[in-house]
């Protein structure tokens, strides 16, 4: 969606599923989120393309986690599981759409993770996934996919963590470039649809320019009946920002700007102390 | 209905002769206490009395009892009911408890090694409630201490590092196999359930066609390449829960070392305050490392659990372990308890532990145990009823065992009979120290005695309570003053001089003896309320004996239904009586019907018929059952009696049968015997006897009369009938003159008696009663061994002669030596 007048409408949203605690908390906060807008709910599940062919390996050795004992690895046995994963996460969608009254589709898709969400979001007005990770490891990173994914999507990308749902407020950053007046407005839409408020964090240089940044988002947002505080905090400063979430009691913190691989990762790491869903307006999007 | 004809034991005193009987003085007939000389005009008067009266050997041993601080000197009070035991021992102990200091609280704490067995602490009076305070303060404090010192800055801080700590560490370890992996160019995978290796070319899988056209030894050196790092992936999954355990160890040092801090000032200022007890130190200590190896309880945030919308009770962390069970509470007592026995059941007496039901299951904790009477009197007195514990299941046994092993362990019945297998607990014993003081009749106490081996060892003291005491000078006044506390005490009105008197006379005549007064205060009590009753029912102000006499006169008058239903099937003539004329081989006796709270005299008839037999004296009573074992000995002295008397060279070859006439209930007791011996007399000499006169006594086997009991009613019961049918001046009773001194009849048979119409004699010999009641005299041996011509006693062996003489000749085989 390129159209960055409208672009507070959230009329399909897509939720990278793959049965990890991660991402059924994404459906959930996902399906909340079309209830809530009516939007559309389409989930996607994609068989990682690189298991069928590892499995083909006869060297191709695999380990459960976290009992540590080898398992048999070939392309049955892993179609068997991936089957299976795939009718449980139809089993989720299925009874949360039933429950949230939400139009919902799944597909199944074949193929190299990252690239098939990544194509996905082209027709999603936000994509939402889990944060990922090793499976069962406490892991302070990113999961490559999430990273993949919220630096190239075209889509805005929420990213959840087990636990978590998204509510208000609404912490966002403004700087008055292009990607962050996107997620002011993103952000007011999010404040609006969880009927909460919206506080923004001005990263001007001096007071001059802050004061200007306020008016400027004060007409951005408009009359959207959203109630909206502001906070000054210099720009691009991690810890800060933490901080800030923290002491604001956020619900939701939306991220704007483009952003590359390490300036995501430096990042990632001030975020991955926070539980709270981030959502981060990536380098994919055009404006 | 059981006849029961009293007897007393024989008064051995030597038969005199006298020629004839007068009928006694009527002074002798009542023992009157004369108004004038009491020296007050009301017994408002007179001073409270603040003993009991008389019991002076019952006084020494309580008192001796009490004194006595060894254990098995608990007391047994017997006696009576109604002679005040209860009272006077309430007393003595009341007395004695009130010099003595309280004894120690007694509590039962957690125990925290063994919570199935709570610990006993004692504690000085009045300490046990204080540390039950400070507890509940204690767990108060700690309920805002600890989750405050979990909130500060440091111990989110040093969490966090050490969180922080582990999680590098497993980054670290997978992170390491992931380059591993990367550097050798293999793939890590996720796959649903775990992790996978794959051999990567140009950032894809190898895919199997590619794989097959390498080389073999290449083939290989990927296979141990992506084998080696599987190994690695395993090893360093196996390290992951040792780190994981690891960390929650440390974390778990420094809940520990937070709550140490925030717990120990806290306890360190109770253990100050109870330095000086050890006990409670220790346990201080314990409640400590508790706490602090609790410490998540305090900071659980309190919310009751559901299951499915159903509030699940107690699933919340309960403080109840930390509580001071307050067993024993002497924090108000002014002296050492004395602690009355109400209800002595086996829980009551050695305390019980209540459950609760949870989820239908039953549970328990030190917190439920109760304190029984044993616990409630140790360090002072318990007073029991000895009926009421040896009628409740086990209590007898509980309570000997207590005393015996000088603890008192609290067990529930199920539990000591393995009948129930629910949660319990086994308190830990608390040591006894107390006098038990049982109140019971005699028969219970001679029964214990004697089938009780440990009865003897326990109670060494008996305090016996008489039911009478001496009528003399002091008792006497003592028993006014006793009168005039009771009427005061229950608040009635006082009595009269005359009044008080009556009272007197009356509580002789419930002793029976006029030389006596009734120790069954409880009985005088009893005629009090009912003369303040019927005083106010006359609107005095003063009970006067008007009252005194109205109140004896319902109380009988309640309670003789049966006497006058007698009296009048006897003057209707279904029950033969006669009160008139002269019968051969008949005679009036006189026995007591005994209903407990009233007696009452009944005559009978007795008649003896005689003829040619082996001499045998048969009892039909005996015959049938319906006599007793003393009627029947009374019997046998008859016979021995005849023998021993009469043709003493010849052998007895009468055959008599005696019988109580209309008597369908049993006959016990001699006190007809006399009467019996008379009817004999009479048959055997066909000498007709005066049915107008009443006979009572006992004989001997030399023909003297001897006491027997209940005097006052069998003669009240003749004259009653008598005077029904109109007094003729002829009626009478024969009496023991060993019973005169227990005379104290009714006014009226008093007033009858000096009127001259109604006789009462007293005999001493069976010759004086059968002259009395023949009108015959009875005779005596002559020089030559004869009985003079026409006596009775001459009768009677001329008649045994006669039957001896044609026994022989129908040729029996009791001839007599000399003839054979």
């Amino acid at each position: 969606m390129t159209d960055p007048e409208g672009a507070g409408a959230i009329r399909r949203i897509l939720v990278a599923l793959d049965a990890s605690p991660d991402s059924l908390a994404a459906l959930e906060a996902a399906a909340e989120l079309a209830s809530r807008l009516d939007a559309e709910l389409a989930g996607l599940f994609v068989e990682d393309v690189r298991l069928v062919q590892a499995a083909a390996l006869s060297l191709a050795r695999a380990v459960n986690v976290p009992s540590a004992t080898e398992r048999e690895f070939d392309v049955e046995a892993i179609e068997r599981e991936l089957r299976v994963q795939a009718a449980r996460i139809r089993r989720e969608l299925s009874a949360i759409g039933e429950r949230l009254q939400v139009r919902w589709t799944l597909r199944v898709a074949r193929g190299q993770v990252a690239a098939e969400v990544i194509g996905a979001a082209r027709d999603a007005d936000l994509l939402l996934m889990g944060r990922g990770g090793r499976p069962r490891v406490r892991d302070a990173r990113l999961g490559s996919v999430a990273r993949s994914a919220a630096t190239e999507a075209t889509a805005p990308v929420l990213l959840l963590r087990a636990g978590t749902r998204i509510t208000a407020p609404v912490l966002v950053g403004y700087d008055g470039s292009p990607g962050s007046r996107r997620a002011l407005v993103l952000a007011a839409a999010l404040a609006r649809a969880e009927s909460g408020g919206l506080t923004v964090l001005v990263g001007g240089v001096n007071g001059e320019s802050a004061r200007r940044l306020e008016e400027d988002a004060v007409a951005r947002i408009g009359g959207a009946g959203v109630q909206t505080r502001f906070r000054r905090v210099p720009p691009g400063d991690g810890r800060l920002l933490r901080e800030a979430v923290i002491r604001e009691g956020a619900g939701v913190l939306v991220l704007g700007g483009r952003r590359d691989e390490t300036e995501l990762q430096d990042l990632a790491r001030w975020l991955a102390e926070l539980d709270q869903p981030v959502l981060i307006l990536g380098s994919g999007l055009t404006y | 209905m059981f006849l029961r004809l009293r007897a007393h034991a024989p008064s051995g005193s030597e038969v005199t002769r006298m020629p004839t009987v007068k009928p006694l003085d009527p002074a002798l007939l009542c023992r009157r206490c004369d108004p004038d000389i009491l020296p007050f005009q009301t017994t408002e008067e007179i001073e409270d009395l603040d003993r009991i009266v008389g019991q002076a050997r019952a006084v020494d041993a309580v008192r001796f009892g009490i004194e006595m601080r060894h254990g098995g000197y608990n007391i047994f009070a017997l006696g009576h009911p109604g002679t005040g035991r209860h009272a006077l021992v309430r007393q003595f102990l009341e007395e004695e408890a009130v010099t003595m200091p309280p004894p120690p609280d007694w509590c039962y704490v957690n125990d925290f090694a063994q919570p199935h067995k709570p610990r006993a602490l004692s504690l000085l009076p009045g300490r046990g409630i204080a540390l039950r305070r400070d507890m509940e303060r204690l767990v108060e404090d700690l309920r805002t201490a600890i989750p405050g010192a979990f909130e500060t800055e440091e111990y989110r801080a040093r969490k966090h590092v050490i969180e922080e700590e582990f999680k590098e560490r497993q980054e670290k370890d997978f992170g390491a196999v992931e380059q591993e992996a990367k550097a050798q160019g293999i793939a890590m995978l996720r796959t649903p359930v775990g992790l996978a290796f794959a051999p990567l070319q140009d950032g894809e899988i190898l895919p199997p066609d590619k794989f097959e056209e390498l080389p073999e030894a290449e083939r290989k050196r990927l296979e141990e390449k992506v084998g080696a790092l599987k190994e690695r992936l395993q090893q360093s999954l196996h390290q992951m829960p040792r780190m994981e355990r690891e960390a929650r160890e440390k974390v778990k040092a420094l809940n520990r070392e937070v709550t140490t801090f925030a717990v120990g000032h806290l306890i360190e200022e109770l253990k100050r305050d109870y330095a000086d007890l050890p006990e409670v130190v220790r346990y201080l200590e314990e409640v400590q490392q508790d706490v602090v190896e609790n410490s998540d309880e305090f900071r659980r945030p309190e919310e009751t659990p559901t299951l499915m919308g159903i509030p699940l009770p107690a699933m919340k962390p309960s403080f109840a372990r930390y509580q001071v069970n307050l067993l024993v509470d002497h924090s108000a007592s002014k002296g050492a308890p004395v602690i009355d026995g109400e209800y002595p059941t086996y829980q009551n007496l050695l305390g019980r532990i209540e459950h609760l039901a949870q989820m239908g299951a039953l549970t328990t904790d030190f917190t439920l145990i109760k304190a029984g009477l044993l616990h409630r009197a140790n360090g002072g007195y318990l007073l029991l009823d000895a009926q009421r514990v040896l009628s409740q299941p086990f209590a007898w046994e509980g309570l000997k065992q207590a005393l015996r092993s000088g603890n008192v362990q609290i067990e529930s019945l199920a539990q000591a009979l393995s009948l129930v297998s629910t949660v319990s607990l086994e308190p830990e014993p608390i040591p006894l120290d107390l006098k038990v003081v049982l109140v019971g009749p005699a028969w219970i106490y001679y029964l214990l005695c004697q089938l009780d081996p440990d009865f003897n060892e326990l109670f060494k003291v008996a305090a016996d309570f008489d039911d009478q005491i001496p009528r003399d000078g002091e008792t006497g006044t003592l028993y006014l003053r006793m009168i005039a506390t009771v009427a005061r005490k229950e608040k009635l009105r006082p009595l009269d001089r005359a009044a008080a008197a009556r009272v007197i006379e009356r509580s002789a005549r419930l002793a029976g003896d006029g030389e006596k007064l009734s120790a069954r205060i409880q009985s005088i009590t009893d005629l009090l309320r009912e003369t303040d009753h019927w005083a106010g029912r006359a609107g005095r102000k003063v009970a006067t004996a008007e009252d005194v006499q109205k109140a004896i006169d319902a109380q009988v008058h309640r309670s003789d239904r049966l006497r006058e239903r007698m009296q009048e099937e006897i003057r209707r003539g279904t029950i033969l009586i006669d009160t008139k004329g002269s019968k051969t081989g008949q005679v009036n006796a006189l026995s007591v019907i005994d209903l407990g709270q009233f007696a009452f005299g009944r005559p009978s008839r007795i008649t003896a018929r005689t003829r040619l037999g082996t001499g045998d004296v048969v009892d039909i009573e005996r015959e049938v059952e319906l006599g007793g074992p003393i009627h029947s000995k009374g019997v046998l002295i008859l016979s021995s009696y005849l023998g021993g008397r009469y043709a003493t060279d010849r052998p007895l070859s009468l055959q008599a049968s005696l019988v109580f006439e209309q008597s369908y209930s049993g006959v016990e007791g001699d006190s007809a015997s006399c009467a019996e011996l008379y009817a004999l007399l009479s048959a055997l000499s066909e000498t007709p006897i005066r049915q107008s006169l009443a006979v009572t006594g006992s004989v001997n086997q030399h023909g003297e009369v001897q006491a027997i009991g209940g005097v006052n009613e069998k003669i009240e019961g003749f004259f009653d009938l008598c005077q029904a049918g109109g007094l003729t001046g002829e009626q009478g009773v024969l009496m023991p003159a060993s019973n005169v001194k227990h005379l104290m009849l009714r006014q009226e048979v008093v007033d009858a008696a000096a009127a001259g119409r109604f006789q009462i004699y007293a005999v001493e010999t069976i010759d004086q009663g059968i002259e009395l009641l023949t009108g015959v005299p009875a005779g005596e041996r002559d020089v030559a061994g004869q009985f003079p011509e026409g006596t009775i006693n001459q009768r009677v062996e001329a008649r045994m002669i006669d039957l001896s003489e044609k026994r022989m000749r129908y040729g029996g085989a009791g001839k007599p030596e000399g003839e054979a």
